[in-house]
């Protein structure tokens, strides 16, 4: 049979064919004010990759803040199961799996067939999400996708203070005027990022292996400061924003993990 | 300009309202008129009609008897002493719930941040604040507070008494659970007995404070039937309607009032149980839940017991944690009753009783409400949380706020409360 999850977060949106074999195709489209079109068109866009009709897919499993608005889906379940099932299937040996999307971040403690034992989320604020980074980016000039090499070419690490994005903004700023390198302003917004979310790992315990998934897995500078923040090496799908698709995916083909 | 005449309307509709409410609270009509618009809403359950009559009582006694004597305290007052005294006892906290779910919190919580109080306090006490300066609440004879587990509420309460130029009772609960702590607090009751005899003008009727304690002892025994009654598979009662107990535990109780509310509560939940009909009808998984939640409608209870069949079996704060009471020496089993609170002293104690009751009620997991600016209850969460873990009892903490609705985001809270599930189920 032929399933698809789909991953309607605040920024994409992904959807991923999969059959009793393997991952057929998937897609990722950006999520925009309306999350039920973005739904349609991460559905038709990886449909069409796969070659097969929408009549085709015998079950459709919807997870993400825009879980709601997948029309066609005939479950509906959270980012912390999904994530939890789809990192499992990548790295069955990891335990702990951390997500960085576009205006949230979770931790998810692991367990066996891919069932989560615990978990703890920031949604609060933008600090620690990709958004934080979009921000500082805006603020200097910088593309999201050259921040991660930009960081990493950093000699030393700036100290922002501020957890808040509006305010570690304007510090941002401060810090040009001052002088200081951008390599340095970006490493030090890495580290900022990664200090929140280690904090936030900590208190769910973080077991080793751990994963890193979603967009923001995508910079390599977060991915470094986070391994540094957590003392563990990080592994990191080759594809880190479609672990939630593929976990709704994998529960619409097979359904929950046994307990 | 056109946003200007918006603004000056809405602030003369909230003066009218204000007006209007002020004049309604301090007038016998307004409380025979509240009681009518009570009777018309949806067929209340006895131990309701009780529970309403006595807070109108409650209200008719501070708002509209001229000869009362009002006394404002925190909920950590035995309401034994103040029934015993012939008081009116009038409790901003119970009334700042009461004035959210009526939809009076913005009102409160905009007024208090114009008086200059912080938003990082709790809601409870700026609203109530808010409330008490659009003259909301009834006047107070005095005030009183103790140290235990809130904090915040002694400071309002003497800056209230300050404000007034009434007086200010303080009452320094010890954290030991012990003779020497009853010693000690019995002590300072007998002299806040003298000084309010003194102050308000009445005399200590000793039989009039052993009746209360005899009250209280008959209200707790029917109390712990419905706990026990709780016990039942499936749940009797639907605990997000139980989750206003702290209300009644903290004002009820030495109240004739306090009997017939558990009589007629134990009645339901036993005809309940008899019949096989609970409240709730879709029942997956039975849940502990910790400090309050929500007094405002939301729709965050509906979405955890209807649609995902979560059972709230029996909620922290309408445990009865205290032993029964001495009627012949009122004063220091009041004492005794304080001293036992488990939320006083080592977490280790709310812990016991977190554990204890998830074993009773065969509870899968624990929801714990953290309410924004409730140090107290949050303060030692990680150590309840790692030691429930510890027990194999999953803990989900849910931020959030129990009086202002533009607190609470409700879609990340039914993520979390989903995924909860999710993982329990």
């Amino acid at each position: 049979m032929v399933v698809v999850g789909m991953d309607i977060g605040s920024t994409s949106g992904e959807a991923l064919v999969l059959d009793a074999e393997s991952v057929l195709a998937w897609s990722i489209v950006d999520t925009g004010y309306n999350s039920r079109r973005a739904a349609t068109l991460a559905l038709d866009q990886a449909l069409a990759r796969a070659g097969l009709a929408r009549d085709q897919v015998g079950r459709i499993v919807a997870t993400g803040y825009g879980r709601v608005a997948v029309e066609d889906a005939d479950e509906q379940v959270t980012e912390i199961t999904c994530y939890a099932r789809g990192i499992h299937h990548l790295f069955p040996q990891v335990r702990t799996v951390i997500d960085i999307g576009g205006q949230d971040s979770k931790v998810v403690a692991v367990g066996k067939g891919g069932r989560p034992l615990d978990f703890a989320m920031n949604d609060k604020c933008a600090a620690g999400t990709g958004r934080f980074l979009e921000v500082i980016g805006r603020a200097l000039q910088l593309e999201l996708d050259d921040l991660g090499p930009f960081a990493l070419k950093a000699r030393r690490v700036a100290d922002i203070t501020s957890t808040c994005t509006v305010f570690a903004e304007s510090e941002v700023i401060t810090l040009v005027a001052d002088g200081v390198e951008r390599t340095e302003i970006v490493a030090g917004i890495c580290r900022a990022i990664a200090r929140r979310v280690g904090a936030m790992a900590r208190t769910v315990g973080v077991e080793a292996p751990v994963a890193f998934a979603g967009g923001v897995a995508k910079n390599s500078g977060v991915v470094r400061a986070l391994e540094e923040v957590l003392g563990e090496p990080l592994l990191v799908p080759e594809e880190p924003q479609i672990v939630g698709a593929l976990g709704a995916a994998l529960l619409a083909r097979d359904g929950p993990a046994p307990a | 300009m056109l946003r200007r005449i918006g603004a000056s309307r809405q602030a003369v509709a909230d003066r009218l309202r204000i007006g209007v409410l002020r004049q309604l609270l301090r007038s016998r009509l307004g409380l025979h008129l509240a009681r009518a618009v009570l009777g018309r809403g949806p067929a209340p359950k006895p131990y309701q009609r009780v529970a309403a009559d006595f807070f109108l009582q409650l209200a008719a006694g501070a708002y509209a008897d001229r000869r009362a004597r009002v006394v404002w305290a925190n909920i950590f007052m035995p309401p034994e002493l103040f029934w015993g005294l012939g008081l009116a006892p009038f409790f901003p906290e119970t009334w700042a719930g009461l004035g959210s779910s009526l939809g009076l919190s913005r009102l409160g919580v905009e007024r208090s941040e114009a008086l200059g109080y912080p938003v990082e306090l709790c809601t409870f006490h700026r609203s109530s604040a808010g409330l008490a300066a659009a003259g909301l609440y009834p006047r107070a004879d005095a005030y009183v507070a103790t140290s235990s587990v809130c904090d915040v509420a002694g400071q309002m309460l003497a800056g209230y008494a300050h404000a007034s130029g009434r007086p200010f009772y303080f009452v320094d609960v010890p954290q030991a659970d012990d003779e020497a702590a009853v010693d000690y607090l019995a002590a300072q009751l007998r002299e806040l007995v003298e000084c309010w005899e003194a102050q308000l003008g009445f005399t200590f009727d000793p039989e009039r404070l052993r009746q209360a304690v005899h009250l209280s002892n008959q209200a707790r025994k029917l109390a712990l039937e419905v706990a026990a009654l709780r016990e039942a598979q499936p749940a009797p009662l639907r605990g997000s309607g139980m989750m206003d107990q702290l209300a009644m535990v903290t004002s009820i109780f030495g109240h004739p009032a306090g009997v017939a509310y558990y009589r007629a509560l134990r009645d339901y939940a036993a005809e309940r149980v008899q019949r096989a009909e609970p409240e709730q009808a879709n029942q997956r998984v039975r849940l502990y839940w910790m400090h309050l939640g929500p007094y405002f409608a939301t729709e965050l209870f509906p979405h955890l017991e209807d649609d995902l069949g979560g059972v709230i079996t029996f909620e922290e704060l309408s445990s009865v944690w205290w032993d029964e009471l001495d009627e012949d020496e009122p004063l220091r089993s009041l004492a005794r009753k304080m001293v036992a609170h488990f939320l006083i002293g080592p977490v280790e104690r709310r812990i016991e009783v977190a554990l204890g009751q998830v074993a009773r009620y065969r509870c899968l997991g624990a929801i714990h409400f953290s309410h924004w600016g409730c140090r107290q209850s949050s303060g030692a969460l990680h150590v309840v949380r790692n030691r429930l873990r510890k027990e194999g009892v999953p803990l989900l903490v849910l931020d959030g706020d129990c009086v202002d609705p533009d607190n609470l985001q409700l879609g990340p809270l039914r993520t979390r409360v989903e995924a909860f599930m999710e993982m329990l189920v």
